[in-house]
């Protein structure tokens, strides 16, 4: 054995110890990633199934880009639909934190319900998704109408108008959500403005019964 | 000091038929042999392992042990020619040999020679044999005269038991595994203890042998090849003075295993 061989095996023995130590942490890298990675998914699916059923809350529907139209009115409900929107984020957090995820306990069938209305929520955005037209967007303003999500059947029924201007279909439901908003000067707007253009007998008869309730 | 020159002639390549060790392999290779040679129903051995796990070393063991020694021929390398094998059995009984005589003579005088005795022929390296050669050899075999111990690789070993001409016949198969940690350790111990060399056993526990078997994947030969390497480097450092490699370290085992090419970096 010469020293030059010896010293020679001295640095391969080295070089190898070296990249040993970086593969192990490499690997233990990796399996913290992974386990973290797992726990963040499964913590982050769970609490997404729980938002619905314990905050049915329209908040959790991104906002689409609003309508730009020629008209004040829709201006107007741009302001008013982004500042609550803003105020619930408070509740949003408080209702929906993670120490609740296993505590929950709520009613099987308010559970099921919950997890179907999501579910058809999901279908429709999905839908409306892979094909933006009014048909798509209406029916969900007619969902969230139906679920009393008011601020989202605004927005969305300005979304349908923008795919089919003539329709009154999405100009009653916008003025019904303002009426259940409390805001039954702006439904009483809404619905004047589309009959200056439009002739259409539910939107004029829906007009006298909110004039009527002063 | 201890004297790892001196140690590392232990682990030279070479077969030394008169150092045996009990591993657990050589102990049932040992056993089923005593209990065959010499028995005319099993004409044909056949000793099948890894290269370097030990056969040729357990046929020279029972070649040289004196119940066999009397009646049997050891071939070490093939022949490539049948007047080879004709050659070694003449010699055997001190008959002069002419390698003018045809075959069928051979035969004839070779009958004479032996009838009545059961000649055990131990051929190492088996592999190399030819179709031609093993129809031969399995006609000698078939006069009851000869009983022949085939030393082979396993995957050619298997190939050849598979044969028709060897799968209807009587014959025992001997399969020669590697050795685990537990005999590489009783190995160095009964190595250096049998040759006074105390000191350096003790160097060695069982998280070495662990690292020892899993470098050389338990075969022998590798074993001993890694031994006498490490002997080596540990008589180096010790001459040089280097306290680091005073004693057995995981730097030390690598440096062996890169030294014979077991690992790469």
């Amino acid at each position: 054995m010469t020293s030059a061989r010896f010293e020679e095996l001295e640095k391969r023995c080295a070089k190898l110890k070296k990249t040993r130590i970086i593969r192990i942490v490499f690997i233990i890298a990796s399996l913290f990633l992974v386990g973290f990675g797992s726990y963040y998914w499964m913590s982050h699916s769970t609490s997404k199934s729980l938002v619905p059923a314990v905050a049915p809350m329209p908040q959790i529907v991104p906002i689409q880009t609003p309508v730009v139209e020629n008209n004040e009115s829709n201006e107007s409900v741009v302001n008013e639909e982004q500042n609550p929107s803003q105020s619930t984020d408070d509740e949003i957090l408080f209702l929906a934190p993670h120490i609740y995820k296993n505590d929950a306990k709520l009613p099987l069938d308010e559970t099921q319900a919950a997890t179907r209305s999501l579910s058809h929520e999901q279908q429709l955005l999905k839908r409306y998704n892979t094909m933006q037209n009014f048909d798509n967007a209406y029916a969900l303003a007619q969902f969230y109408f139906e679920q009393k999500s008011y601020l989202e059947v605004v927005t969305w029924a300005k979304e349908a108008s923008r795919h089919n201007s003539r329709s009154e279909k999405p100009w009653i439901l916008y003025a019904k959500a303002k009426f259940y908003l409390g805001d039954r000067a702006e439904a009483i707007r809404s619905l004047e403005l589309f009959l200056s253009y439009i002739n259409s007998k539910e939107a004029e008869e829906l007009l006298i019964f909110y004039k009527g309730q002063e | 000091m201890k004297d790892f020159e001196a140690a590392k002639e232990f682990f030279k390549d070479t077969v030394d038929p008169s150092f045996y060790f009990d591993s657990i392999s050589a102990e049932i290779a040992r056993n089923n042999l005593k209990e065959a040679i010499g028995d005319p129903s099993i004409p044909l051995i056949f000793i099948i392992g890894d290269p370097g796990v030990g056969k040729s070393h357990i046929m020279r063991v029972m070649h040289y042990s004196s119940a066999v020694a009397a009646n049997s021929v050891l071939i070490e390398h093939p022949f490539f020619d049948p007047r080879d094998l004709f050659k070694e059995l003449y010699e055997a009984r001190g008959m002069p040999f002419d390698k003018n005589k045809t075959q069928g003579e051979f035969m004839d005088e070779l009958f004479e020679a032996y009838v009545g005795t059961l000649c055990t022929i131990f051929i190492d390296e088996a592999q190399l044999l030819n179709d031609d050669q093993f129809e031969f050899l399995r006609i000698l075999s078939d006069t009851k005269l000869f009983q022949f111990v085939l030393a082979m690789h396993k995957d050619e070993g298997m190939a050849l038991l598979a044969k028709k001409q060897f799968k209807t016949r009587s014959k025992l198969v001997i399969e020669y595994g590697n050795l685990d940690e537990n005999e590489i350790l009783r190995y160095i111990h009964t190595l250096f203890m049998g040759h006074t060399h105390g000191e350096i056993a003790m160097m060695f526990s069982k998280n070495e042998a662990r690292v020892i078997a899993r470098y050389a994947k338990g075969n022998f030969r590798m074993i001993k090849k890694f031994l006498y390497t490490l002997m080596k480097l540990l008589d180096y450092a010790q001459k040089k003075g280097l306290s680091k490699y005073r004693k057995l370290n995981s730097c030390l085992l690598t440096m062996a295993a890169l030294d014979i090419g077991l690992i790469h970096d």
